[in-house]
């Protein structure tokens, strides 16, 4: 969606051009906000999910939007997890330390090698993961990143419970043995 | 599997986000929720509200169901979450200490599930006691203790027989002929039944089957007429599947009907099916069982619960050397008046021994509902719905190397696909500006109006690029032109300024024109941000 398209159908109806926005942008924000938040509760994903649409839809209905929808929404999703983090942080007394792997923006950038090394892992097991098929490399993203449990990953893919846990023993074996081949240390699988 | 090593992926670069975004989705309940929160929440910035009042006046005035829980809650949910524990631990230890040899110490000290029958009375000790324990009613409508305890032994005989026949291994892999007609191949030490099926959505639908080798049974009647005999003469039936796209519809495999037909018509996995007058069973079902079941003949306590004139549940505790069991059976009466299994539920509380996948063995329910006592199995096949083709589903296309892509942009709209973006990646084999690939792949099935990504071939890869001009930039924009340009190694770091927008480009480490190595260079993007926390960022 365009900002074009966005503000024609605002001009129709907010609630509408609101929807077709959140439709569209839903799963991206929720990636983004999840990504950074995901030792926190569903509840506060929800609610940080909720800040950003709030906020782009403010901001879309007050100046005009010159560039890149999805790299806006993009920016105030990443602001917004920032954000919450933090206020969750001083909620529970926890301290932000900036070594810590939540926070890389908070850090000075100088570790290039750490993240360079990070960003070939995150390739590696996103290909390995690929490499499996469908719907195993879904269920294996789900179960282990997303932690769903096997009845709503069988729900989401139409499947049987039994089904999902059996593909995925199957596929996490075999995951295993791909990464093993690709370099990943034995002991941290 | 080591969860943590998906911690990887946590703060991803735009590009992961965009793999990882195509694995997630809610269902609608939750996105109408967190709509209408967001639309709340732009009424109140639109007025001037800031969050803090909003909070402020919501917990004078919100209502019931409109709030969220309070503060207060969570520790008290915890503390009545750890009385139920307790409760639990302390029925399963007394009862233990009560039925069980005291020389036996193998009992786990703290138990980790909650599911256990917290009543600690009128429990049946299986070894020691003979009298049945009547409920504490003068309803005599309901069932009593001996009846339930008959039903319950019944289902236990049952459970057993099925249990011994499933892990004793009485099947081997199918011949070489039934291979071929049913396009079974052998793999390894399974069979692997490969069969094309419309409804899936990678086109196949996979699945392992055994063939049973046992002298009690060749026929899936032979097979319902065997077990029936637990259940006074009733019939045991072997629910076969749900259909795919449509989970809350099943129906069983009819006896005249092939494996091939039952997959064409979009249902899913069963359990035991029949082919030319031969049992097989699926792998699930023996996973199952091999993988987790109790011995529930050997227990040590069992006791109903929620017991009405027509249903109760009775559950059976136990154990051997690591976990104790705790398989839980709801009983209905049917209008006839005989008792079906309407429910098993099994649970195993360990310190250590959780399911490979760590995650609760209540699930076997899934595998035994499937076990139930129907006198309408004939009827049931009768009355299932016909087969729907969904047309929801369809497969993304293959697409020729020679073509650009404006073709495969359109090619995609012609086939009810959405073109979501386009990728340009170097290759050392197709030219620059013809296709490479698709994600989802290409032949995969998809639902109608996926967005599909193309990947065009942007040629072989340079050694040196020469970096463009990002300043003043969206970041998504400024991101967008470096992957485009084949420079993924690069870095947002926020900075605060009062002198741009949010979200724009107003710094980095190398200027516009610098050559650099693609692989080698590491780039840091310096975006503003209105956010007071981002001042002490140190500069580049």
């Amino acid at each position: 969606m365009t900002y074009d398209e966005y503000d024609r159908l605002q001009s129709k109806s907010s609630e509408q051009a609101h929807a077709a926005l959140f439709d569209e942008y839903y799963r991206y924000v929720k990636t983004i906000v999840f990504n950074r938040l995901r030792s926190f509760s569903n509840e506060d994903i929800e609610e940080c999910i909720s800040d950003v649409f709030a906020d782009v839809f403010f901001k879309l209905s007050n100046d005009p939007l010159a560039g890149d929808i999805k790299a806006f929404i993009g920016t105030v999703a990443r602001n917004k997890s920032i954000d919450h983090f933090r206020k969750h942080s001083k909620n529970t007394g926890k301290s932000v330390s900036l070594d810590d792997d939540t926070m890389p923006e908070l850090r000075s950038g100088e570790d290039i090698t750490g993240e360079n090394e990070k960003k070939e892992l995150r390739c590696i097991l996103m290909d390995c993961i690929t490499s499996l098929g469908e719907p195993d490399s879904s269920i294996i993203i789900k179960k282990f990143y997303y932690d769903m449990d096997s009845k709503q990953i069988a729900g989401e893919l139409s499947m049987k419970p039994s089904a999902v846990r059996m593909r995925c023993s199957r596929a996490a074996s075999k995951l295993k043995e791909l990464l093993e081949a690709r370099g990943f240390k034995e002991g941290t699988l | 599997m080591n969860k943590s090593v998906f911690d990887v992926f946590d703060n991803a670069d735009d590009e992961m986000i965009e793999k990882l975004s195509s694995f997630t989705d809610d269902d609608d309940e939750v996105k109408k929720r967190i709509l209408n929160m967001s639309e709340r929440k732009y009424q109140n910035l639109k007025a001037g509200i800031s969050e803090n009042d909003v909070k402020d006046k919501n917990e004078i005035t919100m209502s019931v169901a409109d709030k969220r829980p309070v503060r207060w809650y969570k520790p008290l949910a915890a503390v009545a979450a750890v009385a139920v524990i307790i409760a639990g631990v302390s029925m399963i230890t007394n009862s233990l200490n009560k039925y069980t040899d005291p020389s036996d110490d193998v009992l786990p000290a703290v138990q980790t599930e909650t599911d256990s029958p917290v009543q600690s009375e009128a429990v049946t000790d299986s070894q020691s006691s003979e009298q049945p324990t009547d409920h504490t009613t003068t309803d005599t409508n309901l069932p009593s203790e001996d009846e339930m305890k008959e039903l319950y032994a019944k289902f236990a005989d049952f459970y057993s027989d099925i249990n011994d026949t499933l892990i004793s291994k009485q099947y081997e892999l199918v011949s070489d002929g039934l291979a071929e007609e049913y396009k079974i191949k052998n793999r390894d030490n399974y069979i692997n039944v490969e069969l094309l099926c419309d409804n899936e959505p990678d086109g196949t639908h996979l699945d392992y089957y055994y063939e049973f080798n046992d002298d009690r049974f060749s026929t899936l009647e032979e097979f319902n007429n065997y077990y029936s005999k637990f259940f006074d003469g009733t019939d045991c039936a072997f629910k076969s599947g749900k259909k795919y796209g449509k989970p809350d519809e099943e129906r069983l495999l009819s006896i005249d009907e092939t494996l091939e037909e039952f997959y064409k018509n979009g249902w899913l996995s069963y359990l035991i099916m029949e082919c030319d007058n031969k049992l097989y069973i699926s792998e699930d079902t023996c996973f199952e069982f091999i993988n987790g079941a109790p011995d529930i003949k050997d227990y040590f306590s069992e006791h109903s619960f929620e017991v009405t004139e027509n249903s109760f549940r009775r559950i059976r505790l136990s154990r051997d050397e690591k976990c104790i069991y705790a398989t839980s059976v709801l009983f209905n009466k049917k209008e006839n008046n005989t008792w079906e299994i309407a429910d098993v539920e099994f649970n195993g509380f360990s310190l250590e021994s959780y399911w490979e996948l760590g995650e609760s063995t209540s699930e076997i329910s899934d595998i035994i509902c499937y076990l139930y006592i129907s006198p309408n199995y004939g009827e049931e096949i009768m009355s299932s719905p016909d087969f729907e083709t969904d047309e929801e589903l369809i497969q993304i296309p293959e697409f020729d190397e020679t073509i650009t892509e404006a073709k495969a942009r359109d090619i995609l709209i012609e086939n009810g696909l959405h073109h979501r973006s386009t990728r340009l990646v170097y290759s050392d084999t197709i030219p620059e500006g013809y296709f490479i690939k698709t994600v989802p792949d290409e032949n995969s099935w998809v639902l109608k109006d996926t967005f599909v990504d193309i990947y065009i071939s942007r040629g072989k890869k340079p050694d040196k690029v020469k970096l463009p001009d990002v300043y003043g930039k969206p970041e998504g924009e400024a991101s967008k032109i470096l992957r485009d340009l084949g420079l993924f190694n690069y870095k947002i770091h926020l900075r605060y300024t009062e002198d741009y927008p949010d979200g724009v480009v107003i710094d980095s480490n190398y200027q516009a024109n610098d050559l650099v190595d693609p692989d080698t260079a590491y780039i840091t993007l310096y975006v503003s941000s209105s956010n007071p926390d981002f001042k002490t960022q140190e500069n580049p």
